[in-house]
């Protein structure tokens, strides 16, 4: 009969005394540690400062936020300042305005040439350029050039770097004043995703088994909601606005990143150093947030890096399907779902924003790419 | 595994069923009554049409109709308010073809060039090659598809004439393909870019991994290493987001079949919400639940497959 | 770095080409002599060339329509949706229809179906009789009788099917004996058929019992509505449910009969409707086209680049693409379809009820700037309740007479001193230092929203700080279920919302009901017995029916008490500016006041 473990057996009773150290007064032949020992944030602060790549997309960001936050006051316009004597006004910049772009001008097509002449429609010198007389319907037509703001009546001087828009409004203004707001959805909402995530994902999959299988139904039945429903009944409770965008973003969008954990700890969990760290006895709590959850820190980051773009694209999609931000405040998705609008008439007033948010996704990407190789070390030089 | 497969699948069931049950009480919540914006009609006519339809009984003797129907008769009812009278599945029916042909080009098109693109660019890591496709990457993805749909209808269909400015529905064969070419590249842009960044990052792991190390010890080139070893241990993966983006084939994009007025699945469940609809609005509810979860559970259970170290369901 | 660098270059190149793409010198279309409908049009590719060249060999002349959302049915019972309406009107009979007189400057009530005027067979006007056409056939070559009359208003009618139309049938410019009793009697079988005034009296004579004496100008005019079309008794039987609940007559070509104008030939659902010429159709002289398509183009750029392709043969303009066309010689101005006003929720109890505040409700006409509005839509400014489309007397509209402009507010009705007065005045009365207003607009308007900010902005301005404008955007179901609000017990649903009603052209009288007691689908809950005396007086009163100018007179009343009280407050008119090709050629230059550009009705190059 085979005999099984049992501390209370004597035969398998220790005691303390019996063991003894075996090196405690003895030399030790290593050498010693001549730096001080390195954190985690700190090396990976190392790494990531050494990737030339990273440090100007962080550069970008910053800038991109300065620019948020500083933008809109230093500015002579306030950011819902109308005048609608000066809507829909083509960018004009200093200086570049000489080299023939972004000075302000616009083609106007099928003009009566018999209005040309017409001195309040067409101020004196605001045209610029006259082409293609034709005859349509016995009507003499024409194309002309005009320079937009003489034909608007706008002071000389006045400069609106990315133009204006329906209501007068600068277009600068609204794009920096837009970008602060975005971002601020965009962080708050990629907080609340990934906090959740994390936590829901690590129980998930650290307990596996029926927690798992019930926890993971419950995400099934969430994520089931398609967005416009979810949208829809957020603004019928919540009214428009700031709120109901995030809470829109967080109430689905945590899913993914829940997956991600849960998929990353059912690779780990296995894993000889983790079934080693559970035999000495340490407690779930320290081995999910400890032992497992560090694997998964490059994957996360990169995760949220990406999400902050992405959730101003979603913001972007709400406001082309009509649920954006509460006017007349600005928002990225807001001026480029408006400029989609207009643009084959306007098409600045989609460029800028697009760019805007192009350079935002490329420095995020790219932070995203130093901060992993930074947290992961295997990840190096990769 | 065939008894957590057997527990997967019931549990998709009792899944099913909450969805069903919180989809159609959620459904109801939604804001405006079926006839409120109908048409010009008198109180006791508005009475008469919710008495017809049960919409003035609780809400839960409306769900006991409801199931009732559905499990005697099969019955998912028939749309109030897009298209009258229709049973809302002769109305998804004929919506998914279209949107069918054109997501499986647009994956026809984006999964060679992406796994493509990804593996020239991990290959040629930190070069300008490299750089380009980043950059490429980058504007498809940031740039909203209904930015570029516009883009490409205004210039390549209407300026430049190559392509019809929108979809003639009657074209057969090639004028078909011909005339929803523009639509596919739009809507294959997106996945192109999403591959290529995930089997970049994939590689490029791939490629610092020991056994890369030991392959080119024993004589491989760099490109010899990659293709034989590196790519095989990353496509794998890749599985992660190919298999969800089969079930956005059935999605359809509501942005770019507007557009191209294609008469396709995008927009239906916005639509249905708008209208509002409740019964189209629930079955097509039902419809995408039951796709997203058969891919998650197709996604689930492969994880034990493609790599035997992960047990799913196992406990701690 | 190098990726920096090339990333410049690339955000350069692609900008270059965005905007040189817009703004670069437009091709010239070339120096010939003809007619060319405008610049972009010269720039059309060769596959769409070449296609439409196959349709114009085959010497057809077709009017290609657009349709911005899908169709609900072709069931002239049960459609919602105006597009739906259309195409009914198109492929079906009606027993009256509008047309354009001959000078093209007004429409007047023509027999279609019917042979001649109804004919009055009392001495009161309650039993009329209206003789149809013998000669009238369905596309399968069914000869249409009374019984396919009778049949259709029957079904029209069911009390088990319950069609959303049955009340407007039964009761609008006439009232039918008992036929609300019967659509409303659900299974109890209390009324039949039978005691319905709806009676043969011989194989081509329909009779009509009704309530109350009414004009032929009635009569016509309840005909002439698309839910009166005609339906196909075999199809319509077939389409029928077991349990005679539902139809599905009308949900796809196979399940639908023409007899109107034009046959429905192919119906591609979700994408178009082709329709070519009923050779039997009962005024055929009438109709010079070979055929009429709808493409549903649910984008409006997306509508104008077809339209200068050559693909659409008219197009309305979005408001941002007004600007580059307003000197074109092939647009076209059609009044607005209504006033867009802000409406107010007189029963909301926040605020110490300042919304049901009168001298409030006049702070908020005199503090908007329409003008400003006005010019900011390409719109009118409106400060009315009776739209500038409504028929009026002797060829004028009815804004246009003079006793109509009289009782207008001067300077459109923008007074900021006056505003401020009767704001500070109101705020007293009600024991307030400040309000806080929502606005609700719906996105999807971009008229609505542009006003909507400027509100936001200029209010304050006008009434000072302690007023604040609050903006909310909805999809329709959400703004719809808000505006009910208040019928479903909340008073407090809403405050302000944008909405504008499209009510009838010729009878601005009628229109009015929408802010009487009795109209079920009320916006506000604006009450006033004074005003709900006249508008029936104006409906229903023989001498009003009998004395054209006695029922504006009515009208203008009407309309005065509304302003007056600020029932709403208007804004702006929204008018829709139209490119139509050249090769088109409308019966009337001109749009035809309560008509149309009749498109059908035009001849094509």
């Amino acid at each position: 009969m085979a005999k099984f473990y049992s501390s209370d057996l004597p035969e398998y009773q220790v005691e303390p005394e019996s063991f003894e150290f075996v090196q405690m007064e003895g030399e030790i032949a290593d050498e010693k540690f001549q730096d001080k020992p390195i954190g985690f944030f700190k090396d990976a602060m190392l790494r990531f400062c050494r990737s030339k790549v990273s440090i100007i997309a962080f550069i970008g960001i910053v800038i991109v936020l300065l620019f948020a936050v500083f933008a809109p006051a230093l500015s002579r316009w306030d950011y819902n300042d109308q005048d609608l004597n000066r809507i829909n006004l083509p960018p004009k910049v200093p200086v570049l305005e000489n080299y023939g772009i972004l000075d302000g001008t616009r083609w106007l097509t099928n003009r009566r040439v018999d209005s040309l002449e017409d001195t309040s429609r067409y101020p004196e010198g605001s045209i610029l350029k006259v082409i293609n007389h034709r005859t349509v319907q016995g009507v003499e037509m024409c194309d002309i050039k005009v320079d937009y703001y003489k034909y608007s009546g706008v002071e000389d001087g006045t400069y609106f770097w990315m133009g204006t828009d329906y209501l007068g409004r600068d277009l600068w203004v609204r794009m920096w004043r837009g970008a602060r707001v975005s971002l601020l959805i965009a962080f708050i909402s990629v907080i609340c995703n990934v906090c959740i995530g994390i936590v829901y994902g690590s129980i998930a999959g650290y307990y596996g088994g029926k927690v798992d299988m019930i926890m993971m139904r419950i995400t099934e039945i969430i994520g089931a909601f398609p967005e416009i429903v979810v949208v829809t009944l957020f603004i019928l409770f919540f009214g428009t606005g700031i709120l109901s965008i995030i809470l829109c973003l967080v109430v689905q969008n945590w899913i993914g990143t829940a997956r991600m954990i849960r998929s990353q700890f059912y690779r780990y969990k296995g894993s000889e150093y983790v079934l080693a760290a559970r035999t000495l006895g340490v407690r779930d709590m320290a081995l999910i947030f400890r032992h497992i959850l560090p694997n998964s820190i490059g994957p996360i980051i990169t995760r949220a890096m990406i999400a902050i773009p992405g959730a101003i694209f979603t913001e972007s999609f709400l406001a082309y399907i009509g649920l954006g931000i509460r006017a007349p405040e600005s928002s990225i998705g807001v001026l480029l779902s408006q400029g989609q609008k207009v643009m084959q008439q306007y098409p600045n007033q989609v460029f800028f924003p697009a760019v805007v948010i192009s350079l935002l996704m490329i420095a995020f990407n790219m932070l995203s790419n130093g901060l992993r190789d930074a947290f992961d070390p295997t990840q190096r030089g990769a | 595994m065939a008894k957590y497969t057997i527990q997967r699948i019931l549990a998709m069931l009792l899944t099913m069923f909450i969805i069903l049950t919180v989809g159609f009480m959620v459904i109801r919540l939604m804001p405006g009554g079926i006839f409120d914006d109908a048409v010009d009609m008198t109180h006791e006519q508005r009475a008469a049409l919710e008495a017809k339809y049960n919409l003035d009984k609780p809400i839960i003797v409306q769900y006991g109709l409801f199931l009732k129907g559905l499990i005697l008769e099969g019955d998912w009812g028939t749309s109030l308010k897009m298209n009258i009278n229709v049973p809302v599945w002769d109305i998804i029916k004929t919506k998914i073809p279209v949107t069918l042909y054109i997501n499986f080009f647009s994956l026809l098109i984006s999964l060679p060039l992406g796994i493509g693109l990804g593996i020239v660019a991990a290959i040629r890591k930190n070069s300008i090659t490299d750089y380009l496709i980043s950059f490429l990457v980058v504007i498809f993805i940031s740039v909203p598809s209904f930015i570029f749909a516009t883009l490409l209808q205004y210039f390549v269909a209407f300026k430049g004439g190559l392509f019809p400015i929108i979809f003639d529905a009657t074209s057969t064969g090639w004028a078909r393909f011909h005339g929803l070419a523009l639509p596919i590249i739009a809507l294959s842009l997106g996945p192109i870019a999403r591959v290529t960044r995930y089997l970049r990052a994939e590689l490029a792991e791939t490629i610092n991994s020991d056994f890369m190390l030991l392959a080119k010890t024993k004589g491989l080139t760099e490109r010899q290493a990659t293709l034989n070893h590196g790519i095989r241990n990353s496509l794998l993966p890749l599985m992660n987001i190919i298999v969800p983006m089969f079930t956005s084939i059935m999605g359809g994009s509501l942005v770019i079949e507007t557009i191209f007025s294609i008469p396709g699945m995008g927009g239906i469940m916005v639509k249905s919400v708008n209208a509002p609809d409740y019964t189209v609005t629930l079955a097509v509810l039902i419809f995408y639940s039951l796709v997203s979860l058969i891919t998650v559970l197709i996604v689930d259970l492969s994880y034990g497959i493609v790599d035997p170290r992960v047990r799913m369901g196992g406990k701690k | 770095m190098k990726k920096r660098v090339l990333a410049a270059m690339m955000a350069c190149a692609m900008a270059a080409g965005l905007l040189s793409g817009c703004s670069s010198e437009p091709k010239n279309p070339g120096d010939s002599n003809e007619p060319v409908t405008t610049a972009a049009a010269g720039t059309s590719g060769e596959s769409q060339a070449g296609e439409i060249a196959s349709a114009e060999e085959s010497g057809l002349k077709i009017f290609h329509d657009y349709m911005t959302t899908d169709v609900d049915t072709i069931n002239p019972h049960i459609y919602t949706m105006s597009v739906s309406g259309d195409v009914i009107a198109r492929t079906s009979l009606q027993l009256y229809r509008q047309y354009p007189n001959a000078e093209g400057t007004s429409f007047e009530y023509l027999p279609e179906l019917a042979e001649k005027e109804p004919e009055q067979t009392d001495e009161e006007g309650k039993v009329w009789h209206i003789k149809i056409r013998e000669n009238a056939k369905w596309e399968n070559g069914d000869a249409i009788d009374v019984d396919d009359v009778i049949y259709s208003f029957k079904m029209c009618l069911d009390p088990i099917m319950v069609n959303s139309r049955a009340s407007q049938l039964a009761s609008d410019y006439i009232t039918i004996t008992k036929a609300s009793d019967y659509s409303l009697q659900g299974n109890a079988g209390t009324v039949a058929w039978e005691d319905v005034g709806i009676k043969k009296a011989d194989d081509y004579t329909l009779e009509l019992q009704l309530d109350a004496p009414v004009t032929a100008e009635d009569i016509k005019s309840h005909f002439n509505y698309v839910w009166t079309c005609l339906v196909h008794e075999p199809t319509y039987e077939a389409c029928m449910s077991e349990d005679r609940s539902t139809n599905t007559y009308g949900s796809t070509r196979e399940k639908y009969m023409s007899c109107g104008a034009f046959i429905l030939d192919q119906w591609i659902a979700g994408s178009q409707f082709d329709m070519k010429k009923n050779p039997d159709f009962v005024l055929g002289d009438k109709i010079k086209l070979d055929g009429y398509n709808y493409k549903i183009v649910g984008d409006r750029n997306t509508a104008l680049e077809l339209y200068l392709n050559g693909e659409l043969d008219a197009v309305s303009l979005s408001p941002e693409s007004i600007e580059q066309y307003i000197d074109d010689p092939s647009i076209k101005k059609a009044p607005a379809t209504s006033i867009q006003t802000l409406t107010i929720n007189h029963g909301n109890t926040n605020n110490n009820g300042i919304l049901g505040n009168l001298n409030f409700r006049k702070a908020l006409f005199y503090a908007v700037d329409r003008e400003s509005i006005a010019k900011m839509t390409n719109g009118i400014p409106a400060n009315y309740l009776v739209a500038s489309k409504c028929l009026g007397l002797d060829g004028k509209t009815y804004r246009d007479m003079e006793e109509s402009q009289a009782l207008l507010e001067p300077n459109l009705g923008y007074d900021p001193a006056k505003a401020k007065e009767y704001y500070e005045k109101a705020l007293e009365e009600c024991g307030l230092t400040s309000l806080t207003l929502t606005l609700q607009y719906n996105e999807t308007s971009a008229n609505n929203k542009a006003a909507s900010e400027f509100l936001h902005k200029s209010l304050p301005e006008v009434f000072g700080d302690s007023f604040t404008l609050e903006l909310m955007a909805g999809s329709t179901s959400v703004l719809n279920s808000y505006i009910k609000g208040w019928k479903e017990g909340d008073p407090n649903s809403f405050e302000l919302q944008w909405r504008g009603w499209n009510t009838s052209t010729p009878a601005p009288w009628n229109g009015l009901k929408v802010y009487s007691s009795m109209y079920s689908n009320k916006n506000e809950p604006y009450y006033n017995d004074e005003f709900d005396a006249l508008w029936e007086k104006a409906n229903y009163d023989i001498e009003a029916k009998l004395d054209p100018a006695y029922r504006m007179d009515l009208t203008r009343q009407m309309e005065k008490i509304v302003l007056d009280e600020v029932a709403a407050c208007p804004v702006y008119e929204a008018p829709s500016y139209n490119l139509i090709s050249s090769k088109i050629h409308l019966v009337c230059d001109e749009y035809i006041p309560g008509y149309g550009f009749g498109y059908i009705l035009s001849t094509k190059d």
